[in-house]
């Protein structure tokens, strides 16, 4: 079991990675040898390409800018386990297909739209309720009022569906962004 | 299927869709900038508008070194099948280009040069706009898809918004420094608001018309 490899020429940098600020603020984010990973807006693989290194496993790397998708397509050719899906995330059954009924043993989500936390909800049909759901909340894409009230409410939604299991603010390195780890329930 | 496959299906799979979202607005974009640039600067360097139209038909390459652009054209066949796809008119306009360019990447007889190259784009303007290039200079057109970033993120705005493009500085300065907000972008280079005695109205028209026709335009020459 390993949560990071560190090496000199690849730092991870929480300011810019929602999941490496999330580990740096103390958040167990284990990832075992042979999980599954779906990773939703993925950009062009920055986070992607180092957490594919913690895992044997495929990492579903979903993104639907064609711009980063053409730089993740470039990655997962130089990488072994890093299957590239140019698709919006709400595409459930196209994500479905891709996935080849792979079992998902973590799903983390990545995109600061306004829809965001229904985007979220509706991925969880992809995975079993065993399955962790790490979820990067970016309040200031949902609404301009206090961040701790936007919290709130995401929470009401989210719980309706999920078990919240953790919820942390990524402060100092992403603002008004909290992280969260959910289960299906 | 194994782990392998299902990668290699998924590389596959986002290759064509992602193809599918590289449309001709490209070759618009590449001459619209060359032809900013020799407004912008005395004698500019080509490489970066070359590597972008080089990545546009082959997405995947990996360059060893940039500075060896110019020899890939040169050897370049622009068969692609993975990226934009050129038709023969077109390719004689990049090769028109690249023939015309020095080992710097830097146009060798610009006077002969820059009339050519404003006619090509003219040219390719009309042919793949040929609605909304009737009502606003084919550059000024071209410049509008290239600030956006290409046609598929303007078809969808809204006539206020393409009324304004090219104004962003202006509108960060009336937010932020509470100036005048802006009545108009580079629509206002148009000959017809140039002309006009009521500017803001004559602007606002123009948007209009304009984001009509460029609906039209995209769901018939660009859309899939
Ligand atoms: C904040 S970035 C992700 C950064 C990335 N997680 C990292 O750490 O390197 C969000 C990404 O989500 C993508 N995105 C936005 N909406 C999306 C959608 N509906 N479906 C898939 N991807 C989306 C954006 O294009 C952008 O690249």
């Amino acid at each position: 079991m390993k949560t990071r490899s560190k090496s000199k020429t690849e730092e991870w940098n929480p300011y810019t990675s929602k999941w490496e600020a999330a580990f740096e603020k103390g958040l167990d984010l284990t990832v075992n040898k042979t999980d599954n990973i779906l990773y939703l807006g993925a950009s062009s693989g920055t986070t992607v390409n180092r957490v594919s290194k913690l895992t044997k496993g495929i990492i579903f790397a979903v993104e639907n800018s064609p711009q980063m998708a053409i730089n993740l397509v470039r990655l997962s050719k130089k990488r072994q386990n890093i299957a590239p899906i140019f698709s919006d995330a709400r595409d459930v059954v196209f994500i479905t297909k891709a996935l080849f009924n792979k079992k998902i043993n973590i799903l983390f989500q990545d995109i600061p739209s306004r829809d965001q936390v229904e985007i979220l909800i509706n991925a969880s049909k992809l995975v079993s309720k065993e399955c962790r759901i790490f979820f990067s909340l970016k309040t200031q894409s949902i609404s301009q009022q206090n961040p701790k009230k936007t919290l709130q409410e995401v929470m009401e939604k989210l719980k309706t569906c999920f078990k919240i299991i953790l919820v942390k603010n990524l402060e100092p390195f992403h603002k008004k962004h909290y992280f969260l780890i959910l289960r299906g329930s | 299927m194994d782990n392998k496959q299902i990668i290699q299906w998924n590389i596959q799979q986002s290759k064509k869709n992602i193809k599918k979202n590289i449309l001709k607005d490209r070759i618009i974009i590449f001459f619209t900038r060359i032809v900013e640039d020799l407004g912008k600067y005395k004698n500019p360097n080509f490489y970066g508008r070359l590597k972008e139209l080089f990545l546009s038909i082959y997405p995947y390459f990996d360059f060893k070194d940039t500075k060896q652009i110019y020899d890939h054209f040169k050897k370049l066949n622009f068969k692609s099948r993975e990226g934009l796809l050129l038709d023969k008119e077109e390719i004689d306009y990049v090769k028109f280009f690249i023939n015309n360019l020095d080992s710097n990447c830097k146009i060798k007889d610009r006077n002969k040069v820059e009339p050519k190259i404003k006619e090509m784009l003219s040219l390719l303007v009309k042919k793949y706009l040929p609605n909304s290039s009737v009502l606003i200079e084919p550059y000024l057109l071209g410049k509008i898809i290239s600030s956006v970033g290409g046609i598929k993120n303007l078809y969808r705005k809204p006539s206020s918004t393409i009324q304004l493009i090219g104004a962003e500085r202006a509108m960060f300065r009336h937010i932020s420094k509470k100036k005048p907000s802006p009545k108009y972008g580079l629509i206002y280079y148009s000959g017809k608001i140039q002309n006009a005695k009521d500017k803001g109205k004559t602007s606002r028209r123009l948007a209009n018309k304009l984001i009509l026709g460029i609906r039209i335009d995209y769901f018939q020459m660009f859309a899939q």
